[in-house]
């Protein structure tokens, strides 16, 4: 996040990190409003954590800074919190439940009717698995076989898979997935408005770096510089 | 000089929700030592009782109301089928009711779900300078203040206040002036659990109600209610004015994980200089 | 309870025990081996609170920051380019300073045990903070950055490195080897400090201290000798659960690992030794198949589970089992069970 706020020329005004277990937010409600910022990148999670957005909306300060979040939706904060506490929250993730393409409208329908017409909101984290599991069985059906070393190979010959989240590529050298990107707020329905879409979105810091080709026993975790 | 206004009601903010969490464990710790594990579960049901009376037209306030007889009613239940075997029996009263925890936040999660729609916090806020307060942190600092006189005025100006206050002196001594100990038990631990139901109702507003919401909660009332010691008032006030006074003016002056090592750090401290916890430096316990 | 003799049939479970740790692998997939070796590192962990809980009475919610103190101590000084033995022997040893620091706080201002209780819970939530505030990559020892919430990572796996000698690769099977050997030999050990005068003198002190006292003995030394042994077990265990999966995170200071301990000791029930194992094997082995069902079913499960212990099994499985079966035996043989 640093790193892509000073390549924007934005500024840092306030840093803080929150234990999981603190559901009282005032001090740091008290320090933004000291720090007066334009937006507020929250990258909280947890049960507990959803107390921030309550208590930030109920001082009043959704009318002045926008929140925009890498974790917010996960964990269906949105069902959570009433329409006119998260409504405005930007979030960006490949998948959404309201996309519109007709991949995701038959998997919905499906979802439906398996899980009841009233199940609550699916998560970007439900179709990553779903990801997973297709990406895993198509390579296993490219190698004809089960054994580790021969599946790895066939995941590492480039497979694409149409998601619900829209067409999606797995990326030999670095093992990622190469994922079609959404650009949402959240709405006044317990969901999200998709407001700019992104194909094709490359994890490009970690393909600098990372080639499993050349290196293919390496399990270093690779964090940006700022 | 408005950041002290606002600091000062966030610190008063943070110490009245402390005791009015605890004030009900406080209540079955002085009464019966017993310490109940599942209080946090507890003080979850108040919440979801908010959030279901609201879906169902009632409202919030009405929720607020509700929830005292509610989770009273369970605590009711839950001493008579568990808790009544285990008295005197401080250790195994401890596994027991966390064992009960569990099982409360299983029922919940899949009687209800992981996640519901919550209330939004009501009351709206008001502007002291450039900054901006919730009015309903004063509301539950004036709910924790009624609560307490409320107790209090129980315990010292009625009839059951009397017969407990002597249960919780010499048992023995009741029950040869012919009054049941056990019913007295019974009482105080529904009251207790009434008012976990209504501190987590009136806490519901405020966070993401969630069965896991007891957990955040549990830790935090156990250390007060431990340090403050049998006596429920001076003790529990006492350790929630200490306790949260240092917790929320350090989160204040510079990080929340300070404030909780802070917290934490200074329970540990009282409890070493004084093992009976604050009230056991002016009370014995027989 | 456990005898305070070892008897023949007790010599002749360990050798069978030893057999079937040799034969096991080989019947039994990798996968099952793997899931196997965590279950006896939390059979380490159980037995480390039977020795403080069960011999002498010692209950202490905070097997679960000695666990993790072992575990990040292993981490740290094993991702500093030591030898993983040298960071075996300096996490047990690390743990078990810790727990003697604790206790000699407890112990020598004779606290009551409600105290101890109280104490072991609140630190091991200070270390649950402490630990989880470090998040920020400047957070480092060494070459070992902490990591916060997100933990450490790429913990180096325990190899046969003694110093001197050139370092062998324990792998899946070798490792389980490793870990049920040290499971044995700390039960061995255990026994046998139960039947020799100290561990005797303890089992007096679980039962009236205060007679321990007025007897003589000097029960603070003992009480801190055996709470730093069960601290420095707790540590050995949570240097090969760093080991086991590579990965350490703040999760191992939190309220529910300290109470599954508990939990545990009180299935199995305490005082045998052998009683912690079979606990932590069910409770372990039960939340792994409820858990395939739904994680909500597996708390439901636990919950019940150490709600009806309490009311009706408290003592705990094994002794129950124990004692129902000596009683019919003597009852068969015509004498009345006292």
């Amino acid at each position: 996040m640093k790193v892509y706020l000073k390549q924007t020329g934005g500024e840092l005004v306030g840093e803080e990190f929150i234990p999981l277990d603190v559901v009282n937010f005032d001090s740091v409600i008290q320090r933004l409003q000291a720090a007066k910022p334009d937006v507020v990148m929250s990258l909280l999670v947890g049960g507990n954590h959803i107390a921030f957005y309550r208590q930030f909306a109920a001082a009043g300060l959704k009318d002045r800074m926008t929140i925009a979040s890498a974790t917010f939706g996960l964990g269906n904060e949105q069902v959570v919190l009433k329409p006119q506490e998260a409504e405005g929250i930007v979030v960006i993730y490949p998948y959404f439940q309201e996309l519109d393409n007709s991949v995701n409208k038959d998997w919905v329908a499906a979802w439906r009717k398996r899980f009841g017409s009233s199940y609550t909101y699916i998560t970007d984290s439900a179709c990553t698995v779903w990801n997973g599991w297709h990406l895993w069985a198509m390579a296993v059906n490219k190698a004809q076989s089960l054994d580790r070393d021969k599946v790895i190979a066939a995941l590492e010959s480039g497979l694409t898979f149409e998601s619900p989240e829209g067409s999606i590529r797995l990326d030999p050298k670095s093992h990622h997935v190469v994922h079609s990107v959404h650009l949402a707020k959240v709405n006044d329905k317990n969901g999200f408005s998709i407001m700019e879409s992104f194909a094709n979105v490359e994890p490009a810091d970690t393909m600098k770096v990372c080639d499993l080709f050349a290196n293919p026993n390496e399990h270093k975790q690779y964090t940006p510089k700022y | 000089m408005e950041f002290l206004f606002v600091t000062l009601i966030g610190v008063a903010f943070a110490i009245a929700s402390l005791v009015l969490l605890s004030l009900g464990l406080a209540i079955i710790y002085g009464m019966m030592g017993v310490i109940n594990l599942a209080q946090g579960e507890l003080i979850m049901l108040g919440a979801y009782t908010v959030i279901l009376s609201s879906a169902h037209g009632l409202g919030v306030w009405g929720g607020i109301v509700l929830a005292p007889f509610v989770v009273g009613a369970i605590g009711l239940v839950i001493e008579r089928c568990i808790i009544r075997f285990l008295y005197g029996r401080l250790l195994d009263t401890m596994l027991a009711t966390w064992g009960l925890s569990l099982a409360i936040i299983a029922a919940v999660t899949l009687a209800l779900g992981p996640t519901t729609e919550g209330v939004a916090t009501p009351l709206g806020h008001v502007a002291i300078g450039d900054y901006a307060l919730s009015v309903y942190n004063l509301f539950v600092i004036a709910a924790a203040a009624v609560s307490v006189a409320f107790v209090w005025a129980l315990f010292n100006f009625t009839k059951f206040g009397l017969i407990a206050r002597g249960t919780m002196q010499n048992a023995d001594m009741v029950a040869a002036l012919g009054i049941h100990p056990p019913t007295i038990y019974m009482a105080t631990f529904a009251l207790g659990s009434a008012l976990a139901g209504l501190a987590g109702a009136v806490m519901a507003p405020l966070t993401g109600v969630v069965p896991s919401l007891g957990l955040a909660y549990i830790a935090k009332v156990f250390i007060t209610v431990t340090v403050g010691g049998a006596a429920i008032f001076g003790g529990t006030l006492g350790a929630g004015v200490f306790l949260g006074g240092i917790e929320s003016a350090v989160s204040f002056i510079s990080t929340p994980i300070y404030g909780q090592v802070a917290m934490l750090g200074c329970a540990l401290l009282v409890l070493r200089i004084a093992p009976q916890g604050i009230s056991g430096l002016w009370r014995r316990r027989g | 309870m456990a005898s305070a003799r070892l008897t023949a049939l007790e010599l002749l479970l360990w050798g069978a025990a030893a057999v079937a740790v040799a034969v096991l692998p080989s019947v039994l997939s990798i996968f099952s081996v793997v899931q196997i070796t965590v279950f006896f590192i939390f059979c380490l962990l159980a037995v480390s609170l039977d020795l403080a809980w069960g011999l002498a009475g010692l209950l202490s919610f905070g097997q679960a920051a000695f666990f993790g103190v072992g575990g990040y101590v292993y981490a740290i000084i094993s991702m500093n380019d030591a030898t993983t033995l040298a960071a075996l022997v300096a996490a047990a040893g690390a743990a078990g300073v810790a727990a003697g620091a604790l206790g000699y706080v407890a112990f020598y201002a004779r606290l009551s045990a409600m105290f101890l209780a109280v104490m072991t819970l609140t630190v091991t939530l200070i270390l649950l903070q402490v630990m989880g505030s470090t998040a920020d990559p400047s957070y480092h020892i060494g070459m070992a950055v902490l990591g916060g919430y997100n933990g450490m990572t790429n913990i180096p796996s325990l190899a046969l490195d003694p110093p001197f000698v050139s370092a062998r690769a324990l792998g899946p099977i070798g490792f389980f080897w490793t870990v049920s050997g040290l499971l044995i030999g700390v039960v061995v050990l255990g026994r046998l400090l139960m039947i020799a005068p100290f561990g005797r003198v303890l089992v007096a002190i679980g039962e009236n201290e205060q007679r321990v006292e007025l007897l003589g003995y000097d029960v603070r030394w003992r009480k801190l000798a055996i709470f730093s042994l069960s601290g420095a077990v707790a540590g050995l265990a949570g240097a090969l659960f760093s080991s086991w999966g590579s990965f350490i995170n703040p999760e191992v200071f939190s309220l529910a690992q300290s109470a599954q301990v508990v939990i545990w000791v009180l299935v199995g029930g305490r005082g045998s030794l052998y009683g912690a194992i079979v606990g932590a094997l069910l409770v372990q082995g039960l939340t792994q198949y409820l858990g395939s069902i739904g994680t909500a079913y597996t708390t439901l499960a636990l919950g019940s589970i150490l709600v009806v212990f309490v009311l009706l099994l408290r003592r705990g499985l094994l002794p129950t089992i124990v004692r129902g079966v000596t009683g019919r035996i003597a009852a068969a043989d015509g004498v009345r069970q006292r």
